[in-house]
């Protein structure tokens, strides 16, 4: 109650009336005056004390005011200055790193979500081109025209199989040729033997022809001188048949080698004619399960075709669902943008304070000027706010 | 002998038995079943010829040769042929080289 000796002097003067009264009063008490006396007394004496409470409180609290106009006042002052000089330096030595960080946050979004975005984009494409190069080759096997049901492969197995059978035919051709040679063959041979047979009557001409003409040498002997000229004859004959002896071996050796050529002859004929016909079998044999082999080739590849293509279908969705999803940077954006904002709104504020504080001597004013600032501040930040969210709703429908 | 020839009772068919491995060493035994080594005009007298395989365990290009000879000098009297009882392997390639189309198999 009494911080200052303002108060206590204030005190003594609204209550010096009611002390007074309360020792009559007390006076009165101990003398005994009468009662009603005694009880106005009492009265009076309270009234007093309780009037000269209020208008010692009532003064007193106009005191402090009162107080300003001392020296402290200027320390205050300066005390004030100084702390948001302070302040104002230690918000913004965090406050500027912090929206800086932002803006590199915002532009790493931005520059992130770019690239990305084009990644994806160049993937779709990529992959749409496989697409089109595997319906190329199926285009390429089916021969240029997808509508038709034939297959380029399909033709070519065809055409190996005519090939194959005319092989085959051309194969049995030589075997029909060569057995008939073969067979004509054998017929010389049976001739050749014809011949022998002859030579073999020639050699027993040439036998008796020898042997006439023994006898005839023998009987030219017996005529004598008559006979000479004969003998003469006889020998000569002789000679002829003994050419004609060593002739008809020559022959017969001729014909010997020729048969013997033939022999040859017949043995390779044998062997052009004797094909092992196993490799046409196994290659028609083969042909079919070639042709089978292709039909399931063509299902594989068609449906292999199938499934690529919903593959790719699948792909495109992906891609558009991550294109959707970067959309989050403009969210992101926005954020920072916000909290940017926010920080600035702090740093303004602070600004405020420093302002008022070094422009306005009298604190007191100074304090309700930042108040009052400070209160538009916040109304018309929540006015911005409350536009802003029915802008941002309007921004979700166009979505 | 590999090869065996059967006269019919009515003189008509004469079935000509192979058996084993049919290929070119048969050459002249074949030739000599249905062609007469003599000089006669009428060698080819039965009407219908058989070629009955059987026993033949195979048959290489040479006997295709033969057959169609056979075919060649018979088709001069206008005389039938048929090939009887082969066996799957043998009746295989008788159909690759188209000798059903020649011949009359059974």
């Amino acid at each position: 109650m009494f911080t200052t000796r303002e108060n206590l002097n204030l005190y003594l003067r609204t209550s010096w009336l009611a002390w007074v009264v309360s020792i009559i009063t007390l006076n009165l008490v101990a003398v005994e005056f009468s009662m009603p006396t005694t009880l106005v007394a009492m009265m009076l004496t309270i009234g007093l004390w309780a009037g000269s409470f209020y208008r010692y409180q009532k003064n007193s609290v106009t005191a402090p005011e009162n107080e300003l106009n001392t020296t402290d006042s200027q320390t205050l002052e300066t005390l004030c200055i100084a702390t948001t000089n302070q302040l104002q330096t230690s918000i913004n030595h965090n406050i500027n790193p912090a929206i800086e960080s932002l803006a590199q946050i915002t532009s790493v979004i931005s520059d992130g979500t770019g690239l990305l975005q084009s990644s994806f984009v160049n993937l779709a494409s990529k992959s749409d081109q496989q697409l089109g190069l595997l319906k190329e080759i199926l285009i390429h096997l089916k021969g240029g025209d997808m509508e038709n049901d034939g297959l380029a492969f399909d033709h070519f197995a065809r055409d190996i199989n005519v090939i194959l059978n005319n092989y085959v035919d051309l194969m049995v051709e030589v075997s029909d040729k060569s057995i008939a040679a073969a067979y004509k063959i054998q017929d010389m041979v049976k001739e050749m033997d014809l011949v022998f047979d002859l030579l073999s009557q020639v050699h027993k001409l040439t036998d008796q022809t020898n042997l006439l003409a023994l006898n005839a040498a023998i009987e030219a002997a017996r005529a004598g001188e008559v006979g000479r000229g004969f003998s003469i004859v006889a020998d000569e004959v002789r000679n002829l048949s003994n050419s004609s002896q060593k002739l008809n071996n020559r022959i017969r050796n001729q014909t010997s080698s020729a048969k013997s050529l033939l022999a040859e002859t017949s043995q390779i004929i044998g062997e052009i004619a004797s094909l092992d016909m196993n490799v046409a079998l196994s290659a028609r044999g083969n042909m079919d399960d070639m042709l089978q082999k292709l039909m399931e080739v063509n299902q594989c590849i068609s449906s292999t075709i199938d499934d690529t293509t919903s593959v790719a279908k699948d792909i495109q969705g992906d891609v558009s669902h991550a294109i959707m999803a970067m959309q989050f940077e403009d969210s992101a954006i926005q954020i920072s943008k916000h909290i940017s904002s926010h920080l600035q709104t702090i740093q303004k504020n602070m600004d405020t304070v420093t302002q008022e504080v070094g422009s306005n001597s009298d604190i007191i004013d100074c304090f309700r000027k930042i108040n009052a600032r400070l209160q538009e501040q916040m109304e018309s930040q929540h006015h911005q706010a409350v536009t802003a969210t029915s802008m941002q709703e309007g921004d979700i429908d166009l979505f | 002998m590999n090869i065996k020839s059967i006269a019919s009772n009515d003189n008509n068919t004469l079935e000509i038995c192979v058996e084993g491995a049919f290929g070119f060493n048969l050459l002249n035994e074949f030739r000599d079943t249905y062609k007469k080594r003599t000089n006669k005009e009428n060698e080819n007298h039965y009407t219908n010829y058989i070629v009955n395989l059987r026993s033949t365990s195979s048959i290489d290009s040479s006997a295709l040769g033969m057959l169609l000879n056979m075919k060649r000098e018979l088709e001069k009297n206008d005389r039938d042929i048929r090939i009887t009882h082969c066996l799957p392997k043998i009746l295989k390639i008788l159909i690759i080289c188209r000798f059903d189309i020649k011949f009359t198999i059974e």
